[in-house]
């Protein structure tokens, strides 16, 4: 069902698109940037959520229950929904379009995976899966090779002199996914205790980028450049919305 | 703020990652990562090469004599059929750590390495009486000595999963890049190339100075193995990933994946027969005397009747796919390679009785 639903059609788009471009990392460019655009919607409504719980944090009334209640974390729940309500804010705005976009970012890495397989039993899997319109037989094998990598492979850069590759997308990966943390969490209200969700959104920011960067490292290329390309157009996004400040992405700053 | 939230704080954080990690170690284990069993015989051993090992096992027993390595290895995978030296001195077989091994056959000893391709081997070796030709997934086909120095090489632009066929003078190499190409043996001087419509998994069956070559584009074609020009080419219902099997003196017979089997006439292409079994056929069919052999995705064995296509028997043999064709193997019968890491080798005589079977308790 999640194959069929979700998997397969990613998957039959991005060869669809390779199909037209010619080059699979060109297409798992466009491809991303395609499904990027058709969450931003989503992130757009997250991010106007998040907005309105940050002002509403900042309410008297919420200061108020915060002080009041803050050795009786029940009662202290009870009184913010109904703050919420009086106040019109649905607590739960901002999360539900980011589930919303875990599925596709799924599927879509799934799509990516599954695309870039290059042993018999990967090509039948993938064979299983192509719809007949996209002539199979014309696209299979996928081309991956891009730039100087080949993306169904963990990506080094081999320099001439130097004994060992750099991973250069791994470490883009980490610093764009720093970038984005950050700027996400200067978004993201905080519920609770503001000191401890502030410390969750500082861990956040380190390994986050520092998984994303791990998985950079070990996994296929074609994967990386996805991680890479995601987190270029998000950034963009943030930025094209006015919620990124450089300040901000000082690490130093606490 | 207080210890504890700051515990609290790192262990939500670190669980959210683990559950990221964990949706994407599973998005990654949906995939398989390989290959089925590459089978090899000669008249005592049959080489079994599976996952992390390559077994050697006592032909008419099953009795186990040896694996390499002594213990699985997590960075070593083995899908290529091992092949035998001409002298029979070296068993050799490709892995997935682009390494290709030449083993002592009665111990498993390793006797030399190359490792000078640039990725998997997945296609088994042609072995000639002074070289050993192996096609690796870089797209390169390695021509060697038989003491494993690198004679000459021919890169094409994909994959190369098949090893050539060959007549003594020339080679014919089946590429994933869809095109096919005759190569001089001596030299690996290109000679022709011809572009198919699909990519190339097999080696071209040579039969009288014609190829008979099965294609991921839904057909089987012929061509002239002097010239490079294509005699027919016959259209079937789905991709067909092995070498067209010879039957009798004048035909062919091949299966595509979706589980149809055609008779080919070798003159012409045109179809004597079709038939259809139960789950897609991958591996190529097996022909003992009147009867056709074929293995299904579905884990069984199918014996057809080689004149009329009519089903004889079916045998359930395994619960995993069987994506290997099965192997005839003089008074024995057949050997046949499920997908099953617990019993990756079974031997069947002609009328589907099973003889024995290697099994591994892991």
């Amino acid at each position: 069902m999640w194959t069929t639903l979700v998997v397969q059609p990613m998957l039959n788009l991005l060869l669809w698109i390779y199909d037209l471009v010619g080059n699979f990392g060109v297409a798992i460019i466009v491809f991303t940037i395609l499904v990027r655009l058709v969450l931003a919607p989503l992130m757009h409504q997250q991010t106007k959520s998040a907005e309105a719980m940050r002002k509403l944090q900042e309410h008297p009334k919420w200061k108020e229950i915060q002080r009041k209640y803050k050795n009786d974390r029940e009662r202290l729940a009870q009184e913010q929904m109904k703050l919420y309500s009086e106040l019109g804010v649905n607590p739960f705005a901002s999360c539900l379009p980011m589930l919303v976009q875990i599925p596709i970012i799924f599927g879509l890495y799934q799509a990516v995976i599954l695309a870039l397989g290059n042993t018999p039993a990967q090509l039948l899997e993938l064979a299983r899966l192509l719809y007949p319109a996209l002539n199979p037989a014309r696209l299979i094998p996928i081309d991956g090779q891009f730039l100087w990598m080949n993306l169904a492979y963990p990506e080094r850069l081999h320099i001439p002199g130097l004994p060992f590759g750099i991973p250069v997308m791994a470490i883009l990966v980490a610093l764009t996914s720093y970038v984005q943390s950050k700027a996400v969490s200067s978004t993201t209200p905080s519920t609770g205790d503001g000191q401890q969700a502030q410390a969750m959104n500082q861990m956040m920011t380190v390994y986050m980028p520092l998984m994303l960067g791990y998985f950079a490292l070990t996994f296929q290329s074609g994967l990386a450049l996805y991680f890479l390309v995601s987190n270029v157009v998000m950034i963009a996004q943030y930025a094209f919305m006015g919620k990124l400040s450089w300040d901000d992405l000082k690490f130093w700053r606490r | 703020m207080r210890k504890t939230d700051a515990m609290k704080s790192f262990a939500r954080v670190w669980f959210g990652l683990a559950l990221l990690a964990a949706v994407a170690a599973a998005g990654c284990s949906r995939i398989a990562p390989g290959s089925w069993p590459g089978v090899g015989v000669d008249d005592e051993t049959v080489w079994v090469a599976y996952q992390q090992q390559v077994h050697a096992v006592a032909r008419n027993t099953g009795a186990l004599r040896w694996s390499f390595p002594q213990e699985p290895e997590r960075n070593r995978l083995f899908f290529a059929p091992p092949r035998l030296t001409a002298d029979g001195q070296r068993l050799i077989v490709g892995g997935y750590d682009k390494v290709l091994y030449a083993l002592d056959p009665n111990t498993g000893a390793v006797q030399w390495t190359f490792d000078r391709a640039q990725d998997r081997y997945i296609g088994a070796v042609l072995v000639t009486p002074n070289a050993i030709y192996a096609p690796n997934a870089d797209g390169t086909l390695y021509a060697l000595e038989p003491n494993g120095q690198l004679r000459w090489t021919f890169t094409t632009q994909a994959a190369l999963w098949a090893p050539p066929a060959t007549d003594g003078q020339r080679l014919y190499l089946a590429s994933m890049d869809h095109h096919l190409y005759a190569l001089d043996a001596a030299t690996g001087k290109e000679l022709w190339r011809l572009k198919m419509e699909g990519a190339l998994t097999s080696t071209p069956t040579l039969l009288d100075g014609v190829l008979y070559v099965g294609e991921l584009a839904t057909q089987v074609a012929a061509v002239d193995a002097a010239q490079g020009q294509v005699l027919w080419q016959t259209p079937t219902d789905a991709w067909v990933w092995h070498s067209p099997t010879p039957l009798g003196d004048d035909a062919l017979v091949v299966g595509d994946m979706e589980g149809q089997v055609y008779a080919l006439a070798r003159g012409d292409g045109q179809v004597r027969w079709q038939t259809e079994v139960p789950g897609g056929v991958i591996g190529a069919p097996a022909v003992v005397e009147d009867t056709v052999f074929v293995t299904t995705r579905q884990g069984q064995l199918v014996a057809l009747d080689a004149a009329s296509g009519a089903v004889k028997w079916t045998k359930a043999l395994a619960e995993a796919a069987i994506e290997a064709g099965p192997l005839p193997v003089p008074e024995l019968g057949l050997l046949v390679a499920p997908s099953d890491p617990k019993a990756p080798l079974l031997a069947v005589r002609s009328d589907g009785a099973l003889v024995w079977s290697l099994t591994f308790e892991k």
